[in-house]
């Protein structure tokens, strides 16, 4: 699966529950929403390879 | 995890809230909750007419349209500050995305560029007033924000700042225990003479994330993009910092404005607002003889001058004027 994050990108090639992915780049799941697919999930939501996984961040401001 | 509502799988967990919706239920949930907030504070009279400060991003959007949907007469008015380069164009992707909502709405959009008004973009007046850019940005933005309220003949002006918002300008204050401040945060600041307009933030009791997914589901496109100046600041730092109590502690961040709305008569009380006069130059409210607009439109002038006259004088950097609100806050 494909994730981007702002301007970062990277792969996975497994199966990967949403919280995890974001567990591992210490993301906090209350700063962002996650779409797959272009589709709104939950952190419990699961994504499989191949699918499209955009983490948009919450926070802006100055 | 399921929808509390219809119990199909949910699209948006809401751990403050303890409970979870799907597309159509989260949608539902936050019209709602926008027209109970609207009511509470009594935002709006039957006929109001509204101006809407937007800037392309995710809050000030919804908002337009939350407000077009319960009936309101809201235009929206775009301040382009001339902020960006070639390839993070920042205000005029902000613009862009106004003028489409605009369009789908059906309602007029006001631009004001600041360099027009002032003779220097935002990123300019931070090297002629030698004073930091998001100072100047909220200077104009809120003098421009107020002359276009009164010029156009509206009621009220509504702002996009949630609940995020809210909170990281309340820690400031805190922080500091600026009184004054936190006597002036509230969701409705009421019309002060016939000069200083009536002010409503309607998405005060939402978190960035729950208006970011609100415009999601709803499909509505905003400026993705980060002012290119907010990099690094406290305001960020602050509601980081208050998103990792949130994920422990969930509706921490509520309560705290919650509790905070509850008791801030006592600091209105302890600092009643300044007695108003009026600028001598351009006749808007201001504590002072002349109000802080005008001493920037002097300064930018008298640089051009400079610039003119030969090599410029060195010039003493002046403190930063005591402006009602904090003005880094963007929305
Ligand atoms: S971060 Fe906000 S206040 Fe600062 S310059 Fe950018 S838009 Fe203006
Ligand atoms: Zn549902
Ligand atoms: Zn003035």
């Amino acid at each position: 699966m494909k994730i981007r994050y702002g301007t970062e990108r990277w792969e996975k090639d497994r199966r990967m529950v949403v919280w995890r992915i974001l567990e591992e780049r210490e993301i906090n799941p209350e700063t962002v929403i996650v779409a797959i697919n272009g589709e709104v999930v939950t952190e419990d939501d699961f994504a499989q390879p191949g699918d499209d996984v955009e983490i948009v961040r919450a926070i802006s401001g100055g | 995890m399921k929808c509390r509502i219809c119990r199909k799988k949910a699209a948006v967990k809401l751990p403050s809230h303890n409970t979870a919706f799907c597309k159509e239920d989260y949608l539902w949930w936050f019209q709602k909750n926008f027209r109970r907030t609207v009511k509470r504070f009594r935002m709006f009279k039957a006929g109001d007419r509204v101006l809407v400060g937007v800037s392309g991003g995710k809050d000030s959007l919804a908002l337009w349209r939350l407000l077009v949907e319960i009936d309101l007469e809201a235009d929206g008015l775009y301040i382009a500050q001339g902020i960006g380069h070639d390839e993070l164009p920042y205000s005029d992707l902000g613009e862009d995305a106004c003028r489409e909502m605009a369009g789908k709405l059906g309602r007029p959009l006001k631009v004001v560029r600041v360099l027009a008004e002032t003779g220097a973009s935002v990123p300019e007046l931070e090297g002629i007033l030698r004073r930091k850019i998001c100072s100047s940005c909220g200077l104009t933005k809120r003098y421009l924000m107020n002359r276009e309220a009164l010029e156009g003949g509206y009621d009220v002006l509504a702002t996009g700042h949630n609940l995020d918002d809210e909170i990281a300008m309340l820690f400031a204050n805190v922080l500091t225990w600026d009184l004054q401040r936190l006597a002036h945060q509230s969701p409705v600041s009421p019309q002060r003479g016939p000069k200083l307009i009536k002010k409503v933030k309607p998405l005060c009791h939402f978190s960035e994330r729950e208006v970011l997914a609100y415009t999601m589901l709803s499909g509505i496109r905003t400026m993705r993009e980060d002012c290119p100046h907010a990099r690094g600041a406290t305001s960020i730092k602050h509601k980081e910092l208050f998103s990792r109590l949130e994920r422990d502690s969930p509706g921490s961040k509520r309560r705290f404005y919650k509790e905070f709305l509850r008791n801030r008569e006592i600091f209105e009380q302890a600092k009643p607002p300044a007695e108003l006069a009026y600028c001598h130059r351009c006749a808007m409210p201001t504590t002072n003889e002349v109000c802080s607009y005008c001493r920037l439109l002097h300064r930018v002038a008298a640089s051009k001058e400079e610039v003119h006259d030969g090599p410029p004088k060195p010039r003493k950097i002046e403190p930063e004027p005591a402006s009602p609100a904090p003005s880094g806050l963007c929305g």
